[in-house]
């Protein structure tokens, strides 16, 4: 049986080591065989999911440098467009009333104002945001809005 | 004397170039010469589809013929080898890569006529097999130490049970390398004889000039090329299952026969309903974008 000639067995192992080795040195190069296979597949399932989206906001990373500054920018907006409503409207309340108050009442009428333009600036920025974007995954992302906008106030708050 | 041809002919390994080196012979033989032609066509074929960086975006024939076997490791890797961080698991992968790249090529290309299996020989399939192994158990040692021993013994095994278990189960693992080689040289060298002994039992009937002989062989011609479908399926389906059985002894080797094959198919599981979730989401998503003017 030719499988057991003895002789044969240095050479075909040395041989088998020898071409193996080439393969693997050959397949696993940089730039050509699996490495390039890997990298067109990878760039290729990317390229898809980015067209699926489509221009949709939500994106596969959620940690991307861009979806950090989209969202930052529309928590901004939003909160300039709920400040300036809410003062619009306290504003148009004070002309209503027509003459100068004492400034200490006016004081605490700011201030009792000023908490209930808190309310009406966070029901109106949920209601924006909910009405902007209708994904339930929103959500949570909008509780992460309000609080930003919770601080932003809260600073406001502190430097007057 | 009529000196009879005997099927196991056709495994000869035949010199072409004899190189002494005192009593070791590095000769280029027929194996060696088939070997070589089937990497080199392997490696064209790799290159060309690869040239500019990986191919093209959109794939040709060529390019999807290769990205197929290419893609069939990884989903193996990530399956078996389950519980170590995607770090670990790429570095396994090329190596799991090119074995089964090779074993398949190898298989394959012994199903030519006239040509030579490489594989029908137990000294390559064992030489793959034990060096695999023997880098398999040393992985085994480096990632857990001496706690590797651990796996000699299995949890929850009644204590006067143990000493015969820790006494049987080296003798079982070094069977596993033996099996592993055994079984893919068994398989091409029984496959190879069966097709060379049946074609040599159809052409003799052929040949010998009687009608009744000649109708009679279609039964012997139509057993070989069922036969030769059989083999191609058979070449393909051992390199799978080779590569499948280093994976999950990888995967017993750096884990320890821990049970984690449970955790990993209710993760799976989580993973596909999260993604079936985030599927109808979206789906529902554009749905309602696509509605509004």
């Amino acid at each position: 049986m030719p499988q057991l000639d003895k002789f044969t067995y240095f050479t075909q192992f040395f041989w088998l080591c020898l071409l193996f080795f080439t393969f693997y040195i050959s397949l696993c190069n940089d730039g050509d065989g699996i490495l390039g296979i890997s990298r067109i597949l990878k760039l290729r399932n990317q390229l898809i999911s980015h067209q699926r989206r489509g221009n949709n906001v939500r994106s596969n990373d959620p940690n991307s440098l861009e979806d950090i500054l989209r969202k930052g920018l529309s928590t901004g907006v939003s909160y300039m467009y709920s400040c300036l409503f809410e003062v619009s409207q306290w504003c148009n309340a004070v002309d209503l009333m027509g003459k100068k108050r004492n400034t200490l009442i006016s004081c605490f009428g700011e201030i009792s104002g000023s908490r209930g333009m808190e309310r009406n600036i966070l029901y109106l920025i949920s209601k924006s945001s909910y009405s902007t974007s209708s994904s339930p995954e929103w959500g949570i992302t909008c509780k992460n809005d309000i609080m930003l906008i919770h601080v932003l106030h809260g600073q406001g708050n502190i430097v007057f | 004397m009529i000196t009879p041809n005997s099927p196991l002919e056709q495994f000869a390994i035949l010199p072409f170039l004899d190189i002494h080196i005192g009593n070791f012979f590095f000769s280029f033989t027929n194996s060696s010469l088939f070997m070589l032609l089937t990497i080199s066509l392997v490696l064209l074929l790799v290159h060309l589809v690869t040239k500019n960086g990986g191919g093209n975006l959109v794939p040709n024939a060529w390019q999807s013929l290769v990205e197929l076997i290419y893609d069939f490791v990884p989903n193996l890797v990530n399956e078996q080898i389950g519980g170590l961080s995607g770090n670990v698991q790429q570095k396994f992968f090329p190596c799991i890569s090119v074995t089964f790249t090779f074993s398949l090529f190898r298989n394959l290309q012994g199903m030519i006529p006239y040509s030579f299996t490489v594989t029908s020989h137990f000294i390559i399939t064992l030489g793959l097999s034990f060096s695999l192994f023997i880098g398999i158990t040393i992985v085994g040692f480096q990632r857990n130490g001496l706690h590797f021993l651990s796996f000699l013994l299995p949890a929850g095994v009644p204590l006067p049970l143990a000493p015969f278990l820790v006494l049987l189960e080296p003798i079982s693992h070094c069977f596993r390398a033996l099996s592993l080689g055994i079984r893919l040289f068994a398989n091409m060298m029984a496959g190879h004889s069966l097709v060379k002994i049946l074609s040599g039992f159809a052409w003799t009937m052929l040949c010998m000039n009687n009608l009744f002989y000649f109708i009679g062989d279609l039964g012997p011609l139509f057993i070989v090329l069922a036969l030769t479908g059989l083999e191609l399926g058979v070449a393909i389906l051992q390199a799978h299952v080779s590569t499948i059985l280093i994976c999950i002894y990888l995967n017993d080797a750096t884990n320890l026969h821990q049970r984690i094959d449970e955790l990993n198919d209710l993760f799976i599981i989580e993973q596909k309903h999260k993604k079936i979730c985030f599927d109808l989401i979206d789906g529902t998503l554009l749905a309602g974008q696509k509605k509004r003017p």
